[in-house]
């Protein structure tokens, strides 16, 4: 997939909404020098092309009640089995994130639990499923990193 | 920090647009701009609310490929921070973290082909062992944090 065609100054605004993605218009165009219409008109084409997904809040869970982060694996899940884990997953609301992947542990786990009882309460809801293995998050030392154009060069040769 | 139903709603909202002026908060959730605006501060000040952040899909910016990948066997404590160095040098590296239970490491990398990919994780194949996967899709993407889904809290909190 070629990426559509985004400019210095479109990969500058990228850069200040990944960072904080409550500035206002008028202090972007500020920022990239630009004028706020010009600005808006800009990320407008942004979020049309779905170059830029959503704008969310990061909350931290441990602030908010829940203390425990864990990343859990769900392993060898029977293929005919997908659809109804996939539907579990979503089901439960204490999953904040989960990602499908290749090999043998076929999804990835993000929960937020209030305890320790919560989240086994969670997890042997997969026993029909499969098998998961469970560790706690403790730090962070990337999160979500903001991209910058350097990143994604396409390197035309290499194609 | 203890929150209630009315900071409860305004997380709410500003989980699923970050982007809402304070007057249009305010006339979801039944406040004026100003109280909202206060609120949103104490709960920034908090760190409740950790950042606001614009996801870029990144398939659409050409980085098409995006594996989770974990290192296990890190053996001492050298190694353990020439891992963390090289993880925030990689610009490539979108997310890091530690798991105990499991002692590895976990990374999610974003790159331009597979090719691409490789040349990122050689640079950690000489602090232990690599498991690396593609990622397929994300059936749960940073759902939203909300009391009233979660029955668990609220019993908690009552």
């Amino acid at each position: 997939m070629r990426p559509p065609q985004l400019d210095d100054t479109d990969w500058a605004i990228l850069r200040e909404l990944q960072e904080d993605a409550r500035l206002s218009f008028a202090e972007l165009g500020r920022r990239v020098g630009l004028s706020s219409p010009a600005v808006q008109e800009r990320v407008r084409r942004m979020e049309d092309t779905g170059v830029i997904k959503r704008y969310r809040a990061d909350i931290d869970p441990t602030k908010v009640g829940f203390p425990i982060i864990a990343h859990s694996r769900l392993r060898q899940v029977n293929g005919r089995d997908r659809a109804a884990v996939t539907e579990l997953i979503r089901s439960i609301p204490e999953i904040i994130h989960c990602i499908d992947i290749t090999g043998e542990d076929g999804f990835v786990l993000t929960i937020i639990a209030t305890s320790h009882a919560h989240l086994d309460d969670i997890l042997v809801r997969f026993i029909p499923y499969g098998q998961t293995i469970t560790g706690i998050l403790m730090k962070t030392y990337v999160d979500h990193r903001t991209i910058e154009k350097e990143t994604c060069d396409y390197d035309e040769t290499a194609e | 920090m203890r929150l209630d139903d009315t900071d409860w709603a305004i997380l709410r909202e500003l989980q699923e647009d970050a982007r809402l002026s304070y007057a249009e908060i305010g006339r979801r959730v039944g406040l004026s701009s100003p109280a909202v605006q206060e609120r949103v501060r104490r709960m920034e000040d908090a760190t409740v609310i950790k950042a606001y952040r614009a996801d870029i899909n990144y398939e659409a910016v050409g980085l098409p490929i995006m594996s989770l990948t974990r290192l296990m066997n890190v053996q001492g404590t050298d190694n353990i921070n020439k891992v963390k160095s090289i993880a925030q040098s990689i610009p490539q590296v979108i997310r890091c973290y530690h798991v105990m239970g499991q002692d590895e490491y976990v990374f999610q990398i974003v790159a331009t082909s597979v090719g691409d990919l490789e040349d990122i994780l050689h640079k950690f194949t000489d602090y232990g062992h690599l498991v690396s996967a593609i990622v397929i899709n994300t059936p749960v993407d940073h759902s939203t944090i909300d009391l009233d889904t979660l029955p668990s809290l609220k019993d908690k909190h009552l």
